[in-house]
């Protein structure tokens, strides 16, 4: 799939049917109640596909809260999520919303970047997922205003994904906006938000999210990434294949 | 220094491949979690550096940098893939060989 920028092979349904990459076991446990706390989701014009691996997802990560959930199983649970995603992607029989493409793609960057490199480069896959979001949130930007947790946690995995490209720029001035619309203050305020769309708490999640929110909130910077080890490859641009 | 280092770098490239091919060529080695492993790491590489395909012959080609590296890598992904429905699917690989299949399907 890094190498050639697509899955290669098929992906096993949620019940783990079929003969492609199986789910992790907590994949499998009964996602109903999360719909159920969350009843905004179900309003919006979101792909079932979609939604139902992000539910399913966002399951997984609120166990995992409570039960460890070891790298290896992270590792699994990343390359079938990002399949299941590209999958129904490209088996989508018409353009899907802006905000399912939206929710799909940032979905995949917050599982490459709490993931990180595995055993290849994932930079081109990445630099090629970010600008398909991008173009999406842009237009999802220009025709809906989503102005809650859902917006702050695009912006979120946008400005982690996005340092050292031009996306940046655009997505700090635009966390600049949402934050004084929502009346936020500090990061704890993103957090909150944050953490009731999709997160796993991991040794460096914080390290990799909130410095760009800081700098969001310190109204003498400029929307520049902040001086931080930011975490992974995708920093890499221009990475093609061609 | 550092331009004797990459030459030296591309003849072991050179010989990876050829023993490689030896086994991709036999498939009761070509099935083995080693070759499989080497095979798509080999692809992996392709996408940067020149090296011959393996899943075709000759060895000694004038290959292109960029766009005809991914064609040869695409060939080894496919090489893989090939391996993989003789060995059953991906989840049947996964079953006995783990970090194979985690291997083959990033």
């Amino acid at each position: 799939m890094l190498i050639m920028g697509h899955p290669q092979f098929e992906a096993q349904n949620d019940a783990g049917v079929g003969h492609g990459i199986p789910p992790v076991p907590e994949w499998q446990l009964d996602s109903t109640p999360l719909h159920d706390d969350w009843p905004e989701l179900n309003e919006l014009d979101i792909d079932h596909e979609v939604r139902n691996v992000f539910m399913r997802l966002r399951s997984v990560f609120q166990r995992a809260q409570r039960i460890p959930f070891p790298s290896t199983r992270l590792h699994d649970l990343t390359c079938f999520v990002i399949h299941r995603l590209l999958l129904s992607a490209s088996s989508a029989a018409s353009q899907p919303s802006p905000l399912t493409e939206c929710l799909r793609y940032a979905t995949i960057l917050y599982m490459f970047i709490i993931q990180g490199p595995t055993y290849f480069s994932h930079a081109v896959i990445f630099t090629r997922t970010l600008n398909q979001f991008m173009g999406n949130f842009e237009q999802l930007q220009a025709t809906q205003n989503l102005d809650g947790p859902l917006d702050v946690w695009f912006l979120t995995v946008g400005m982690a994904a996005s340092v050292g490209t031009p996306h940046y720029r655009w997505l700090a001035g635009k966390a600049k906006t949402t934050a004084a619309a929502l009346d936020m203050a500090g990061w704890g305020d993103t957090l909150v938000r944050v953490k009731s769309v999709l997160w796993l708490e991991t040794q460096q999640s914080e390290c990799v999210f909130r410095p760009h929110w800081d700098a969001v909130f310190n109204e003498e910077s400029q929307p520049e990434p902040p001086d931080i080890p930011v975490y992974m490859s995708p920093g890499v641009t221009g990475a093609s294949f061609i | 220094m550092a331009q004797r280092g990459f030459h030296t770098s591309e003849l072991l490239m050179a010989d990876s491949v050829a023993l490689l091919r030896r086994k991709v060529e036999d498939t009761s080695l070509a099935v083995q979690d080693g070759t499989m492993n080497s095979v798509i790491t080999l692809a992996t590489i392709e996408v940067s550096l020149f090296v011959a395909p393996l899943f075709r012959l000759p060895l000694t080609l004038p290959f292109k940098f960029g766009k005809g590296n991914t064609a040869i890598a695409a060939m080894h992904v496919d090489g893989v893939k090939r391996l993989v429905e003789l060995r059953g699917g991906i989840n049947a690989v996964r079953q006995t060989s783990p970090l194979t299949a985690r291997m083959v399907s990033w």
